[in-house]
């Protein structure tokens, strides 16, 4: 069974639209969603989880369509991370974790916890006085404690230190270590990505322009640089990208599709992404 | 629905302390004055609240991405409302009885029909204001109930003014037991329950 399946989904709002976005998570893979602030990964991530209505297209979560009333049932295996915590601010950690409990039927009071006090948030504390990292890591810690098949985790380290957010990314590693456990994050920060993703989806402008798993990506894609004059001798279709200075042309290139006389150096996925949004500009 | 409603409680006492204190404030004033009041804190202005302060915490976009179908979600917000009627007739019929029993004030006559009457205009205004936040939103939510009330008003003044209309129809309520009212009420509440969940999904496939 598949984590999440989507064909052709579409979203139009004013001024914004979500053009045909197909991909295929398997279970047990983590899934990266790169893509640059309002290009469409919140709207993708609210219409797979059936929470906006879509225009077009077919999404279908752990084996059930996003749209069914049987959905409900199935965010019992989900678990949740939005760009901040949402949970009314006046409430502590523990009455936050009594509320969890009435709502996920695995919910196991044991390990949100041990994941408190591994996280050292406090019991008492009232949210409102939680800085933005404690209140991700609460979010967290509630997403973890119900035994989850798939999390999904929209911007979590966004705005975040770096020690936070490499808490998280442990905590998140630590998570896929059984087989059966799928995780969708998005993101803006790639090199976070590259540590913990199998699988890449670059989202620009709404449109899906990259969909693959990310070593292969790394073993498709290789950067030149070369003279205006030699870069004129290379395949117009091996090039996804360009970028010109003054001392010649750095590009993006298929591998496959160049000379090999042609010094290519392994690229990151950092440049691949920037290198394909500056092709779609181009 | 436990864990809406346990969430709501939970807001209600650390955030809401002072619609409850008002409540309890109203409730055990001798002679009644406040009583209406009561009702539409504890059963109107309470529920708006809520929902206000999940629009502002954001916990309505989590929510809707947690096991929690959309017509549970806006029940929770009827049931909480209701629960509240039903503290804030349970606090003034205790206090008003502890008065006349003590001798500090004496239940009026028709105070029964009154209670009636408040509860059941109390569960129709929630109904109404519940729909309309549902629908647009706390904010806009908000203009559009005080539009709903001066149309309402409007077209109270205006059956006023034609006496007969006005006669009729206190003539046909007279005639119903007091209980009907709030009976009529809850049913007609039940019922917009169904068109705030409309209201919900329209406002969130925008």
């Amino acid at each position: 069974m598949n984590a999440i399946e989507v064909r052709d989904i579409k979203k139009c709002y004013p001024g914004f639209e979500l053009r045909n976005v197909s991909f295929t998570l398997p279970e047990g893979a983590i899934l990266g969603l790169v893509g640059e602030n309002g290009a469409g990964k919140s709207t993708l991530i609210r219409l797979i989880m059936g929470a906006a209505g879509r225009d077009g297209g077919e999404a279908s979560v752990l084996g059930t369509d996003v749209g069914s009333p049987e959905f409900t049932k199935t965010k019992d295996d989900i678990g949740v991370v939005l760009d901040e915590a949402h949970f009314p601010t006046s409430l502590n950690a523990a009455q936050i974790g009594r509320v969890f409990a009435d709502t996920y039927s695995r919910w196991d009071g044991g390990t949100y916890a041990a994941l408190l006090k591994k996280l050292e948030l406090p019991t008492a504390k009232k949210i409102k006085d939680f800085s933005r990292g404690m209140r991700m890591k609460l979010a967290l810690a509630t997403a973890l404690s119900h035994d989850a098949k798939l999390l999904i985790l929209d911007e979590p380290t966004g705005g975040l230190d770096p020690m936070v957010r490499d808490e998280i990314l442990d905590i998140l590693e630590d998570f896929t270590r059984r087989e059966d456990r799928s995780v969708l994050i998005s993101s803006h920060i790639v090199s976070d990505l590259e540590k913990l993703c199998d699988y890449i989806a670059f989202l620009h402008k709404g449109e899906l322009l990259l969909f693959d798993e990310k070593d292969r990506l790394l073993e498709k894609y290789a950067l030149i640089k070369l003279s205006e004059r030699d870069f004129e001798a290379v395949p117009g279709e091996a090039v996804r990208g360009v970028r010109r200075g003054k001392y010649g042309v750095e590009a993006l290139v298929e591998r496959g599709l160049v000379d090999r006389a042609i010094q290519a150096e392994r690229t990151s996925l950092e440049d691949i992404i920037v290198f394909f949004a500056r092709g779609d500009r181009e | 629905m436990k864990a809406l409603l346990r969430k709501d409680i939970y807001v209600m006492f650390t955030q809401l302390r002072g619609l409850l204190l008002i409540m309890l404030v109203f409730s055990v004033i001798p002679g009644g004055i406040f009583i209406p009041f009561t009702f539409l804190y504890t059963g109107v202005l309470s529920t708006a609240s809520l929902m206000a302060l999940d629009e502002q915490s954001q916990w309505d976009t989590l929510a809707l991405m947690l096991p929690y179908s959309r017509r549970r979600l806006v029940t929770s917000k009827y049931v909480m409302g209701w629960l509240g009627i039903v503290a804030a007739l349970v606090a003034t019929v205790v206090m008003q009885c502890i008065w006349a029993a003590t001798g500090v004030a004496a239940i009026e006559e028709g105070f029964f029909t009154a209670i009636c009457l408040y509860i059941a205009i109390v569960l129709i205004l929630q109904a109404v204001s519940v729909t309309v936040i549902y629908r647009f939103g706390y904010v806009r939510g908000r203009v559009m109930i005080v539009i709903a009330v001066a149309v309402i008003g409007g077209v109270v003044g205006a059956a006023a003014a034609n006496g007969n209309t006005l006669s009729t129809a206190a003539t046909a309520l007279s005639r119903l037991h007091p209980v009907t009212y709030p009976l009529l009420a809850a049913a007609l509440s039940v019922a917009s329950i169904p068109i705030s969940e409309h209201g919900y999904k329209v406002r969130c496939e925008k």
